[in-house]
């Protein structure tokens, strides 16, 4: 186990690597920040005196030494636009982001796995039926759409929720199911393919043959053969919901990650997307990491050497 | 110099003239507007952008002010006298207000607002910088001393020297102080949720008897036009702006909304270039530049593109500017002239030409460019075109290798068109592309012409010679459109998409 984990670190200390040298030059290729941030107006001298003093006139080198030596030190610089510290803007939109890909993630899991067992545990029922339909939506519906069709129906025509912002937990409503029918749909239609696969064979027969009623079969058997999937989808889908919610954070004007990360690119704030994108990788690093091991605990199958 | 006449204005202050009448009634009631982006900060000199600025205004007053008639009145200022050379402003400055947090507003915070208005790390450092020095003669008496000139530093004044109190500034520190501001304004900060929301309330002690009326101000940080448009449908937000034409036509039967439109003081253009990468080209004859004026059928652009919500100009003055000539029309569309002008010019079968286009800057920006490819294309230009990012648009000097034909825009917040005339056809300015002797003459007298009737003038003479010798085509000016709730009184959004809170009230 402990071989593994150190492999396993290794490997992400290089992947996050290599991300920060990718975002650092990426970022640089789209041209210079200074022109978006100062007024049209600005003469060529405070332009120069504006630049040098945020680190930009620095050779490419030199710019990145300076970001390597704050990142080892956990320093993950200076916002351009706010001259905010980019850890304190992170950690003050992070609550928010993780507020909501919970909510998605819970919302998945309640509907998909009741309704995905049901489903697989009788396949001709209309159920099932519902279960098909809904796990091929959450394929297919474009989260946008979504985003927009739900902010028509219940805000404006019906008036139930709220359409935007992050007030209360009513306004997590709309977000929250947004963002979580896709990984609905999928985790939906993995449950119906795992009962599937298992409700038929020998051991649950046996359960069966012991006189243990459906209930019994669904909650002690199936579950746990569910769980080890699900968990694992999870854990993948979780880091996405961290990184790829920025449509529907900037829809809902939810004040997460997303939208910082937009705001972010639409004013080629170089330090802020840097700091954004290594905080997301380093985290999905570690809820990978995390699910793994979670993952060799639920199931004895998996050895590590 | 026989210009630089003696010029004094002598305004009293009467406080009657700017006051609501009823007398001091108590600020009720709340609104909430939408804010189409987070704000970058809320200290003036470093809010370039319009969200920014019409936030922080509403917690700031400068020495003057422009009222909604476009005429510059007195602020924390009740008088000022200008030198007869220009380069002194002496200012009388209104006594017994203070700051939110207390402190007493005298000469130290206009010095102190000097001093940390030109810091490099600001955006509108320069607007700080064109004043070398700040004379205190008393508490109540400052005489601000121009580095040269400027026909506009009163409107520079009034949209971004807000006054700041010394001691708490010094305390707190730039960026302290753009977390919590504090100023003599109709409303105080109260709290700021980062990409979220800003609240603020009104000032009960502030100056101006019976301003603010309300009593609460949220600004709602929602970027999304469509969320911004649901939400001003729901109630959830009193004030929903930057809509497009399309949007705001979905409420035009809506009783409990009312759309408000009208043309942005943003000029679009197509530049040419008689330096760097435009020298030698055709752009240098007056003739090829009249016929692509004449080719681009603009009014087609304006109606395919833009719903017909956008207005065609004629040149960089456009109505509601000082100066404005109504007299000069827009160039029409007459592709058959533009032939005739190019066969006169020694260009029978066109040319071929480069034209940059920053692809996500505005809106419907890359069907213009195409638009205006395939117009010139009909009379021989041959058009290829280079997309941008802005990043990239805007990274060099001149626009660099971009062009010798660009497509650009440039806004106005003092009602004039100054900014963009020197902006663009003043040679050493970061983005002139074209040089002509005669128009930057005038420009410089325009800008040192501190009589307004005399400004008014020169540019009526500028239109003309920008329009006989087109540097540049001049595309149209875009309409704002905005949602607000019918139960909000006295709003009254200008030009440059800004606003001031202190009259406006809630049913």
């Amino acid at each position: 186990m402990l071989r593994y984990l150190l492999s396993r670190s290794l490997h992400s200390l290089l992947l996050l690597a290599g991300v920060l040298v990718l975002v650092f030059l990426m970022v640089r290729l789209v041209g210079d920040p200074v022109a978006l941030m100062l007024p049209k107006e600005a003469s060529a001298e405070h332009r120069a005196a504006f630049k040098a003093g945020l680190g930009l006139d620095d050779p490419l080198v030199l710019q990145f030494w300076n970001y390597l030596a704050g990142v080892v030190q956990g320093d993950l610089g200076r916002s351009l636009r706010t001259q905010q510290d980019n850890w304190d803007m992170i950690m003050e939109r992070l609550p928010a982001t993780l507020e909501l890909a919970f909510a998605a993630l819970l919302f998945s899991w309640l509907v998909a796995v009741p309704l995905g067992i049901l489903a697989g545990m009788y396949p001709f029922s209309l159920l099932a039926r519902l279960a098909v339909w809904l796990g091929f939506a959450g394929q297919v519906v474009p989260s946008y759409w979504l985003a927009m069709l739900l902010i028509l129906l219940f805000s404006v025509q019906l008036g139930w929720l709220p359409s935007f912002g992050r007030d209360s937990l009513v306004s997590l409503v709309l977000p929250t199911v947004a963002l979580g029918f896709a990984i609905m749909g999928q985790l939906l239609r993995l449950t119906v393919a795992v009962v599937d696969e298992v409700r038929s064979s020998d051991y649950i027969r046996t359960a069966r043959g012991k006189g243990l009623g459906e209930f019994g079969v669904a909650g002690r058997h199936l579950l746990p053969n569910v769980l080890i999937p699900l968990v694992a989808v999870s854990g993948v889908q979780f880091t996405y919901l961290l990184g790829g919610s920025i449509y529907i954070e900037t829809v809902f004007a939810w004040p997460g990650l997303g939208s910082l990360l937009n705001t972010a690119i639409q004013d080629a704030d170089f330090p802020l997307i840097q700091a954004i994108t290594l905080f997301v990788t380093f985290f999905a690093i570690a809820v990978q990491l995390l699910t793994d091991v979670f993952y060799s605990l639920i199931d004895p199958r998996v050895q590590h050497g | 110099m026989r210009l630089l006449l003696l010029v004094v204005l002598l305004i009293s202050f009467t406080a009657g003239a700017q006051t609501t009448t009823g007398g001091a009634q108590a600020p009720t009631g709340q609104i909430t507007i939408a804010l189409a982006n987070d704000p970058k900060s809320l200290f003036m000199p470093r809010a370039p952008d319009r969200t920014a600025a019409n936030v922080a205004w509403q917690m700031f007053n400068s020495l003057v002010w422009v009222n909604d008639n476009g005429e510059l009145v007195p602020d924390l200022a009740t008088r000022w006298t200008v030198s007869p050379d220009g380069l002194e402003y002496t200012f009388t400055l209104r006594t017994g207000v203070r700051f939110h947090n207390g402190e007493e507003f005298n000469a130290n915070s206009v010095v102190a607002t000097w001093r940390t208005g030109q810091d490099r790390s600001n955006d509108f450092a320069d607007q700080f910088s064109l004043v070398k020095d700040v004379r205190v003669i008393n508490p109540t008496t400052v005489t601000l001393v121009l580095e040269a000139p400027n026909a506009i530093f009163l409107n520079i004044l009034a949209n971004t020297w807000a006054m700041v109190p010394p001691n708490y500034i010094n305390q707190v520190g730039l960026d302290g102080f753009a977390a919590r501001p504090v100023g003599t304004g109709p409303f105080r900060f109260v709290s700021r949720t980062a990409g979220d929301r800003i609240v603020l309330e009104a000032n009960r002690n502030y100056w101006e008897p019976g301003l603010p009326r309300l009593n609460r101000v949220i600004f709602r940080v929602i970027p999304d036009v469509n969320t911004r448009l649901a939400a001003v449908r729901t109630g959830q937000i009193d004030i929903a702006n930057r809509l497009t034409p399309e949007l705001a036509g979905t409420l035009r039967n809506n009783d409990r909304l009312r759309v408000i439109s009208y043309p942005n003081d943003r000029v679009f253009y197509v530049g040419f270039k008689n330096v760097g990468n435009g020298v030698g080209t055709p752009l240098e004859n007056r003739q090829v530049r009249q016929a692509l004026n004449y080719a681009i059928n603009r009014p087609g652009i304006v109606r395919a593109l833009f719903n017909d919500q956008a207005r065609l100009i004629s040149g960089f003055v456009v109505q509601g500017n000082l100066g404005f000539d109504a007299s000069i029309a827009p160039y029409p569309h007459n592709p058959e002239r533009a032939r005739q002008l190019l066969t006169q010019a020694g260009f029978p079968n066109g040319f071929s030409i480069s034209m940059g286009c920053p692809t996500d800057a505005y809106v419907n920006i890359n069907e213009v460019c195409l638009s205006i490819q395939r117009d010139l294309a009909r009379v021989g230009v041959d058009v290829s075109l280079e997309f941008k990012t802005s990043t990239a648009y805007w990274s060099q000097a001149r626009y660099g290798a971009v062009g010798p034909m660009y497509v650009d825009s440039w806004s106005s917040t003092v009602g004039e068109a100054l900014p963009r005339l020197v902006g663009a056809l003043t040679p050493g300015a970061f983005y002139n592309t074209w040089e002509n002797e005669a128009l930057s003459r005038l420009i410089q007298q325009i800008s040192t012409t501190t009589d307004r009737n005399a400004r008014a003038s020169l540019y009526r003479q500028l239109q003309r010679l920008m329009f006989d010798d087109p540097p540049f085509v001049y595309l149209y000016q875009l309409m704002v459109f905005e949602a607000v709730n019918a139960r909000v009184q006295n709003y009254r959004p200008r030009a440059a998409e800004e606003f001031f809170l202190k009259g406006v009230s809630v049913r």
